[in-house]
């Protein structure tokens, strides 16, 4: 019977079916009452303790999201272009600094999404890019304070990197961990993530408020200190994301399957090969030609404009309303609370006016956010007009996904997507010290003008050519 | 009739040239309001006037102590001298003085004038007893300039209690 017993129990764990354990074990003379109940009580078992790992994987991952929203919150891309702008950054600075982190974000992410595919990137990597990402908070913190540029340069290159190598490998492993296993909470970490960066981005504002960059002197036990507040959520912010990297450890690494022995440089090499192929599969089509310079264009005015509209906001209202930074916050805080309701109406809106149009109509409303901070500069429309820009790129995002599905073929679209991150950084080696240069010479409302006029009358007469081109193709 | 509703449902209710064109439309409309809402309230000069008027600061001059706010005269021939100094960080374009008297107020609004930071300013003006009585206090509250848009700093005056007789 014990045998019989520790047969079946081999039997369940290797997932043979049912008929199997039975036959094979009948064949061996044990009584089919007792086969049975030994399937059932091992089954019962092995499903508890699968169910018991998937929720301990689920909680892990759960957790890990929980302090990564935080760090995202705390640690908001616009605090910290205003704290890199009291450091005593020039517009200039800022804004190059800023085109680089884009530049390498998305050269970094083309990288690395095609260089997982065949080598296999070790969880312990991905964790210590988390720590770096983490670290890279303290050192902007320790820039403010010595009002070290510099220091605060390099720092947000190195932290922007760290992200985004975190950030893109983890939804890998993510994605293929949780497969199957998606609970109802995970499903919806989009919509609880948000509302914990959002929590933590009106938190930061009240804190960096609160204890002003000067510093707050406070009497704690008997000993005089002073509190400042970003040191405070750049600490939490920095704190969190060291957690959610270490909680990355705990979790197995069976996902990233290694398929080829290649070096970075090789993969590069063979991705800058790549490059040329691509482009004359998808060049062809004029259609897409104009779409990436289009998108190129768009790309560009989001990543100038999420320079400086921060920093606008707070200069333009530091003494008014909620006060400096808790303006920046709920401004934010409203806009991308979109996120919840932006794809859905796009999606509705796509099937009846078409993706095209809502190309055009998605251009003209993030058109409306750098128009409305220059025409008028007053809290509420600031508000409203961010709300209408946010919801603009997220119509263009869906509408552009959608329509590279409709225009391409499968070979086209292939090569669209792994030559696109790379082919849209190019330009902007010289567009965004252009634009920057703009803001430093003539300020940043006339390069909020720059930037809305040329959404207006350089992308959307784009998008015009390209419904044009596209009916004409279709008649042919 | 259930081909037909499918066939309904599945027709794009516009061509792509006219809902491009309806879209713009409505964004046009929806960029006019944001960007016109609210704009007779010109909050952000209000902001900037706030920050503008607490860089604002005057001070009484003093010799050994003793600050140069005088009075002289009599009746309806009266006259108070001041001395004041702009300390803070704003150039000041105008003032307004308020002469507390006993029995009335009396306000000059001198629009005329320019003390540049760093700067004094000395000034007499003429003041008749009979009417306002025997001064109780002097008032200084001072203008400054923004976009050429004179503003007053009311949150931002000088008052001085100790006025002596002039020698």
């Amino acid at each position: 019977m014990g045998k019989g017993i520790q047969e079946a129990k081999k039997g369940v764990e290797e997932e043979d079916s049912l008929e199997k354990i039975k036959l094979q074990l009948e064949e061996k003379g044990h009584l089919s009452s007792d086969i049975e109940k030994s399937i059932s009580n091992y089954s019962r078992k092995i499903q508890s303790s699968k169910k018991s790992l998937e929720s301990k994987k689920i909680r892990k991952f759960f957790f890990k999201e929980f302090f990564d929203r935080i760090s995202y919150g705390f640690g908001s891309q616009q605090f910290i272009n205003i704290l890199f702008f009291q450091t005593g950054a020039s517009y200039f600075l800022i804004g190059i600094t800023n085109g680089l982190r884009v530049i390498f974000s998305v050269f970094l992410t083309s990288f690395l999404g095609e260089y997982s595919k065949v080598k296999k990137i070790s969880k312990k990597f991905i964790g210590v890019t988390g720590i770096i990402f983490g670290f890279s908070f303290i050192f902007m913190a320790m820039a403010r304070f010595f009002h070290s540029v510099p220091l605060f340069a390099v720092a947000l290159l190195i932290g922007s990197i760290g992200a985004v190598s975190y950030g893109e490998l983890y939804q890998k492993m993510f994605k293929y961990a949780l497969k199957k296993e998606r609970s109802f909470l995970l499903r919806n970490i989009a919509q609880y993530g948000l509302m914990i960066t959002g929590a933590s981005i009106l938190l930061a504002g009240f804190l960096m408020d609160r204890f002003p960059a000067i510093g707050t002197p406070v009497s704690l036990f008997g000993f005089e200190f002073r509190v400042f507040g970003y040191l405070i959520a750049f600490e939490i912010a920095a704190i969190s994301s060291v957690i959610s990297g270490y909680i990355l450890s705990f979790m197995k690494e069976k996902q990233i399957k290694a398929i080829d022995k290649r070096s970075s440089l090789r993969q590069l090499e063979i991705q800058f090969n790549n490059l040329k192929e691509n482009i004359s599969v998808f060049g062809k089509n004029r259609v897409i030609v104009v779409l990436i310079v289009a998108t190129i264009i768009t790309v560009f005015v989001q990543t100038l404009g999420n320079s400086y509209y921060g920093i606008y906001i707070y200069e333009t209202f530091k003494y008014g309303y909620f006060k400096g930074f808790t303006n920046v916050a709920v401004i934010f805080l409203i806009a991308i609370m979109t996120s919840f309701f932006a794809p859905f109406i796009v999606r509705k809106n796509a099937r009846e006016y078409g993706k095209f149009p809502m190309l055009v109509f998605g251009t003209l409303l993030m058109a409306i956010m750098p128009l409305t901070y220059y025409y008028n500069p007053n809290l509420i429309s600031i508000a409203v007009g961010t709300l209408i820009g946010f919801i603009g790129a997220a119509v263009i995002g869906v509408a552009h996904g959608l329509l590279t599905a409709d225009l391409m073929s499968e070979n086209e679209r292939r090569a669209y997507f792994s030559a696109y991150g790379i082919l849209i950084t190019i330009p902007y080696v010289i567009m965004i010290p252009l634009g920057a240069y703009a803001a430093q010479i003539y300020g940043l409302k006339s390069l909020f003008l720059l930037l809305g006029l040329i959404l207006v009358f350089v992308v959307v007469p784009l998008y015009f050519l390209i419904i044009i081109m596209h009916s004409k193709k279709e008649k042919i | 009739m259930k081909n037909m509703l499918k066939i309904s449902k599945n027709k794009k209710a516009v061509s792509p040239l006219i809902a491009t064109i309806l879209l713009i439309a409505f964004a046009v409309a929806l960029g006019a309001v944001v960007m016109s809402w609210g704009r007779s309230v010109d909050i952000s000069k209000e902001i900037d006037s706030t920050q503008k008027c607490s860089g604002t600061s005057l001070k009484v001059d003093t010799i050994d102590g003793v600050p140069q706010i005088f009075y002289s005269g009599e009746e309806n021939n009266g006259f108070v001298e001041f001395t004041i100094e702009n300390n803070g960080k704003e150039d000041i374009l105008g003032l307004i003085v308020w002469v507390v008297g006993e029995k009335e107020t009396m306000i000059n609004d001198l629009d005329n004038l320019q003390i540049k930071v760093g700067y004094p300013l000395t000034k007499k003006i003429s003041y008749s007893f009979n009417k306002y009585g025997l001064i109780k206090k002097v008032k200084f509250i001072p203008k400054i300039s923004i976009d050429k848009t004179i503003f007053t700093c009311a949150k931002n005056s000088l008052e001085e209690e100790s006025i002596i007789k002039s020698g």
